[in-house]
């Protein structure tokens, strides 16, 4: 009888993992990068094809440089039907990234992610990708020549399941590639584009021809647009009426016309300022279409040309946000400046702000001299320090620009919480310095909280 | 939602010999969840608790149990646990923690650990 039941208790040991059925095995599979999930089909016959359910590959140089094509052939190509949620390429070989891509449509893929590494050559998106049905991620990065095909002369639509596009450098093959592209998904909802100059390289440059981003979209609900530093100009046209988030970092001396944007809750902006004369006005005009929303996230660089320019021209001024309860300055903020000013014109167009944060980051500069910008008159309190703020939070504080704190400190009158996150650079010494500086600031709140993080 | 679905599993017949050590683990979980959400940290040392006093049966039973009481959040974190135990390490390591024995012919085992070795070469005709 005891022998018995140790026996069965061994097999109960043995058994209990081959107990799990298939999908669940996949599952636990699905946690490990795909190079050591390919690798557990040496464990036993039955974990030989098990790696090949995980619905998610991601194949990488260094997964690619530890087996052979042959097998990879196997899976790609295998009769398994299963499906291939995501596929997400990085390396260098284009006939690879071809028969990958094309095995994973046929596998009904729903997530692409590529990656494409050439040195000076490049590859046009395979054709089947634009007609893929399942599609609903794209994400392209690398070497990729955009050709969209003309979506008049295919029979079926293009991109018909795509909800999120995100593009980080690819090459366009003219000057309409991308605006083709954006004006033939009907379902899109998450943008996310950076452009730079070497994007264009492919381009006729004799042609005086802008390069079109033109976002027509009544699905879009998030917007993210880099197009900063470019040199090559540029034609950006908005018109989203379901847009909500919307992020701009880029120059406003090109052709930029935004519309119809009744949804739009929250916005980050990092605009560099320009000498041309009309920058003031541009950037008013741009901004007036964003003024109902609630929550902006401002470059404190942004905050600094706004100053400078309003105080060099009285016509034109940043619009009102009245409903604005959030707002969040960023960035980099340079040496001998102090952002007070910049930070008190905006709060001025806040009048129900109820949220004011920082993260800024501190940078060190060679040159000593100061660059706060002389007013002519000082600037009015603002109301919603009067009235409605209530929190100020200030993220990777670092002890510099200390003048921010304390004159938030001194004139909100109905502040409840001050909230110190220190950076993690600071030792404690430094940090109980800082502490003790910040507690001896008057403040005019009385229920006013200081806390320290 | 939960919880009533942990009584049909105490009463189903398969479950009797490990009923109490699962309970102990199972019924916890959705507090456990609930830290998830919260605190990262919090979930990987309660991940390296598991690893260290729980066998790896008992997890491939934690599996079950919370795949049949349909618990996603806990199901992922049980899978994550053995993929985090298995990670980088030798097959005779995972061997070893799963119980499994290789049931390869003599030749085709060699065959396999070949095709790993060799390098990525496609036929390029780029």
């Amino acid at each position: 009888m005891k022998k018995q039941r140790r026996k069965t208790e061994e097999e109960e040991h043995s058994d209990i993992i081959s107990s799990l059925p298939d999908c669940m095995l996949a599952h636990i599979l699905y946690f490990l990068p795909t190079k050591q999930a390919i690798l557990t089909s040496i464990l036993s016959s039955r974990w030989r094809a098990l790696w090949t359910l995980v619905p998610v590959l991601h194949l990488d140089k260094p997964t690619l440089y530890s087996i052979r094509t042959s097998t990879l052939d196997d899976i790609l190509l295998s009769r398994n039907s299963s499906t291939l949620c995501k596929l997400r390429i990085d390396c260098p070989r284009r006939s690879f990234v071809d028969k990958c891509v094309q095995a994973a449509i046929l596998r009904g893929v729903q997530e692409l992610d590529l990656v494409l590494d050439l040195d000076n050559q490049t590859k046009e998106l395979p054709a089947s990708v634009f007609f893929c049905t399942t599609l609903v991620v794209l994400k392209l990065r690398g070497h990729f020549l955009l050709n969209p095909p003309d979506s008049a002369s295919s029979s079926s639509s293009m991109f018909p399941s795509l909800k999120i596009l995100q593009i980080l450098h690819v090459y366009y093959a003219n000057h309409n590639s991308l605006s083709t592209l954006l004006a033939a998904c009907p379902l899109l909802q998450d943008l996310r584009i950076k452009v730079s100059d070497s994007d264009f390289d492919f381009l006729d440059k004799e042609a005086d021809n802008k390069f079109n981003i033109i976002v027509f979209v009544p699905t879009l609900k998030i917007l993210v647009l880099d197009c900063s530093f470019l040199r090559w100009s540029f034609k950006l046209h908005i018109n989203t009426p379901a847009l909500e988030y919307f992020n701009f970092k880029g120059d406003l001396d090109s052709d930029v016309v935004s519309e119809n944007l009744p949804n739009l809750f929250k916005s980050v902006l990092d605009v560099r300022s320009c000498y041309y004369l009309d920058w003031m006005w541009k950037l008013t005009n741009f901004m007036r279409l964003l003024c109902n929303i609630r929550s902006m996230e401002l470059c404190v660089g942004t905050a600094e040309y706004i100053l400078e320019h309003s105080l060099s021209n009285n016509h034109y001024d940043v619009p009102m946000f009245h409903n604005l309860s959030s707002l969040k300055f960023y960035g980099d903020l340079w040496a001998m400046w102090s952002p007070w000013n910049a930070v008190k014109l905006l709060l001025c167009r806040a009048p129900k702000l109820q949220t004011l944060a920082f993260e800024l980051n501190y940078r060190c500069c060679i040159h000593s001299f100061s660059v706060d910008f002389p007013l002519k008159k000082p600037l009015d309190v603002p109301e919603c320090l009067s009235s409605h703020l209530t929190t100020c939070h200030y993220k990777g504080f670092s002890g510099h620009a200390m003048e921010l704190v304390e004159q938030i400190l001194k004139e909100s009158k109905v502040l409840k919480t001050m909230k110190i996150t220190f950076n993690s650079d600071l030792d404690s010494k430094e940090k109980l310095r800082i502490h003790e500086e910040i507690m001896k600031f008057s403040r005019t709140s009385q229920t006013c909280q200081i806390v320290f993080d | 939602m939960k919880f009533c679905t942990v009584k049909q599993y105490f009463d189903d017949e398969n479950n009797n010999n490990v009923t109490n050590g699962i309970a102990t683990t199972v019924i916890p979980l959705p507090n456990k969840h609930l830290k998830i959400k919260a605190n990262n940290k919090e979930m990987e040392q309660y991940e390296q608790e598991l690893l260290r006093n729980v066998m790896p049966q008992e997890l491939t039973k934690l599996i079950l149990a919370a795949n049949y009481l349909n618990f996603k959040e806990a199901l992922d974190f049980f899978c994550r646990t053995v993929a985090n135990a298995i990670q980088n390490k030798s097959v005779d390591y995972v061997r070893k923690f799963f119980g499994l024995e290789s049931d390869f012919e003599p030749g085709e085992e060699e065959k396999l650990c070949k095709e790993f070795a060799w390098s990525f070469e496609g036929v390029d005709e780029d």
